[in-house]
């Protein structure tokens, strides 16, 4: 039927424009108003209200609801509780009809693309893959790049960074850690993203090589505060050595970015 | 819902497929992270995206194609035993439900 996919589309459509969206789904009725064969129907809201619902009937039968000041005052409630996880509410549309429903943010999975696909990419590819990322690694050195390196990657990029961010579009869900073979690549890739919306943007290097950069970055005109944002030296100070401790650390550090620690 | 399962969602419709989805809406004793844990299953039984596996797995999969057939949603309880629930990563068993959403 046309109306469930209109309502899908009309979802995704939603969720580029980046705003906050949740969805109901219906998954328990307790009312004689309320016909059962809506079990299963869903509605779409943010924090303005209820943008759609999954059918014409749904939207007719909660309509008389919608009027009502405590079912309104429910719905806003739901929105105002900040970076939910999915959850089961049960919602009181008046004293006798009362509702189960499943509330569920639309997420787009965060993304992480490492450039370099070196000694570190490695096992952090491994323990990101554990952290429900889907995974990029770009670099323009084929021995460096195949699924026996990284199996739990997503995506494999044999291609120049320049080549790379010719047509790629960096969104924020987006994490990015350059840990290419040199400094000069490393530049190329950070002056490409450090504007961009990135949530998380981290580049591996000593302090001096870091500064080299960055003065490269000042000489294009770069602001100080973006080059504040990247994280360099990158990881959390857990005093690594190895490529695989390195590696933990970053990851670490990704997490404390996601989780807002 | 993830953003790569409405995809998917639209591609299925778009090709005539009638599919339910499944999702974990509550599971007790065990950590809240596994719920809104999810599922596609087609009409002609092929799926996206993993519950857990195992067992369980297959118990849904088997009521999401008699549902889709009937075009009911329906709400599933599953208990699992101990053993059942560390094969699928949790601490300990207890009662997992499950809600299969028919999208026809």
């Amino acid at each position: 039927m046309a109306e469930v996919e209109d309502f899908f589309k009309k979802v995704f459509d939603e969720l580029e424009g980046n705003k906050k969206i949740l969805t109901a789904v219906l998954t328990n009725i307790d009312s004689e108003e309320i016909s059962q064969n809506l079990l299963g129907e869903m509605f779409l809201f943010d924090e303005d209200g209820i943008i759609d619902f999954s059918s014409e009937q749904l939207e007719n039968e909660l309509e008389q609801f919608l009027l009502n000041q405590d079912f309104k005052k429910e719905i806003l409630e739901l929105r105002e509780n900040k970076n939910l996880d999915s959850q089961l509410k049960s919602i009181h549309l008046d004293q006798d009809n009362r509702l189960e429903i499943f509330l569920e943010p639309v997420v787009d999975q965060p993304h992480l693309t490492v450039f370099g696909a070196g000694h570190i990419a490695e096992p952090l590819v491994k323990i990101c893959s554990l952290l429900d990322f889907t995974i990029t690694v770009v670099d323009d050195r084929e021995e460096f790049l195949n699924y026996d390196k990284f199996p739990t990657a997503d995506q494999l990029l044999l291609l120049d960074y320049e080549d790379y961010f010719a047509d790629a579009k960096i969104k924020e869900n987006d994490y990015l850690v350059i840990v290419t073979r040199g400094h000069q690549h490393d530049y190329q890739v950070l002056k490409n993203v450090i504007n961009s919306e990135a949530a998380y943007l981290g580049m591996i290097g000593s302090s001096r090589k870091i500064e080299t950069v960055y003065n490269q970055l000042r000489d294009d005109g770069i602001k100080e505060s973006k080059l504040e944002a990247v994280h360099a030296p990158i990881g959390l100070d857990i005093g690594s050595e190895t490529p695989a401790e390195i590696a933990v650390a970053i990851a670490a550090e990704i997490i404390a970015v996601r989780r807002d620690k | 819902m993830k953003k790569d399962i409405l995809k998917k969602i639209i591609k299925l419709k778009k090709e005539n497929l009638k599919l339910a989805r499944a999702f974990i809406i509550q599971a007790k004793s065990s950590s809240p992270r596994n719920t809104g844990t999810e599922m596609l299953i087609t009409e002609e039984g092929e799926t996206f995206g993993s519950i857990g596996g195992g067992q369980d797995e297959k118990t849904v999969i088997e009521k999401a194609l008699d549902l889709i057939e009937n075009g009911k949603s329906e709400k599933l309880k599953l208990t699992l035993t101990r053993k059942e629930a560390a094969e699928i990563g949790w601490v300990c068993g207890g009662q997992i439900d499950i809600f299969i959403q028919i999208i026809s």
